[in-house]
């Protein structure tokens, strides 16, 4: 339903074939490693949900959170977050920040 | 404290994170299996160094002093660690 008109700004600049070949290694790394060998690029990723079929008006909807891959441990604690996906920091995206 | 020390609870900090954001995630991903095994072998890891830095440096927490002389107020305070 959203697709890639809901990624913020901050994402927009990254070219699609480089957050492409993150995310298909993000799902190739090992996950028994408890982290992910490039996740730097993780890092540059946006979550692309799959659109919401069937969605209907006036309804409020959060796309489901798919393992993907993980940060080391301790750049989680620092990021605080282990899941790229989900680590924005406020005011990295002026569009989603009041004093960003 | 000792460099080691302090590396030592950093990654005991971040494997207890870590856990608790695949507890998280676990919550609403009851049937995910690769998340499961994630969470189970981060538990392990984070008992084994947990373990280990009781046995060089004494409790972390009061219910793990378990030998005589009481050794809890030995260790560091929050703002000394």
């Amino acid at each position: 339903m959203f697709g890639n008109n809901m990624m913020p700004e901050a994402y927009a600049n990254i070219p699609s074939d480089v957050s492409a070949e993150g995310k298909s290694k993000g799902k190739a790394a090992g996950a028994y490693k408890i982290s992910c060998s490039d996740f730097d690029m993780c890092k540059l990723q946006y979550y692309d949900p799959q659109p919401i079929v069937g969605a209907r008006l006036a309804h409020a909807y959060v796309p489901f959170q798919c393992l993907c891959c993980l940060y080391p441990p301790l750049l989680g604690l620092k990021q605080g977050t282990i899941f790229p996906e989900l680590d924005r920091p406020y005011g990295a995206d002026p569009a989603y920040s009041y004093d960003g | 404290m000792h460099d080691a020390r302090e590396k030592m609870l950093r990654e005991i900090q971040a494997l207890e994170f870590m856990e608790i954001e695949l507890n998280l995630y676990l919550n609403t991903h009851p049937y995910d299996q690769q998340a499961l095994m994630i969470f189970m072998n981060t538990a392990q890891q984070q008992k084994m160094l947990r373990d280990n830095y009781e046995r060089m440096y004494g409790p972390l927490t009061a219910s793990s002093s378990n030998s005589f002389p009481w050794p809890w107020i030995e260790s560091p305070w929050p703002w000394e660690a």
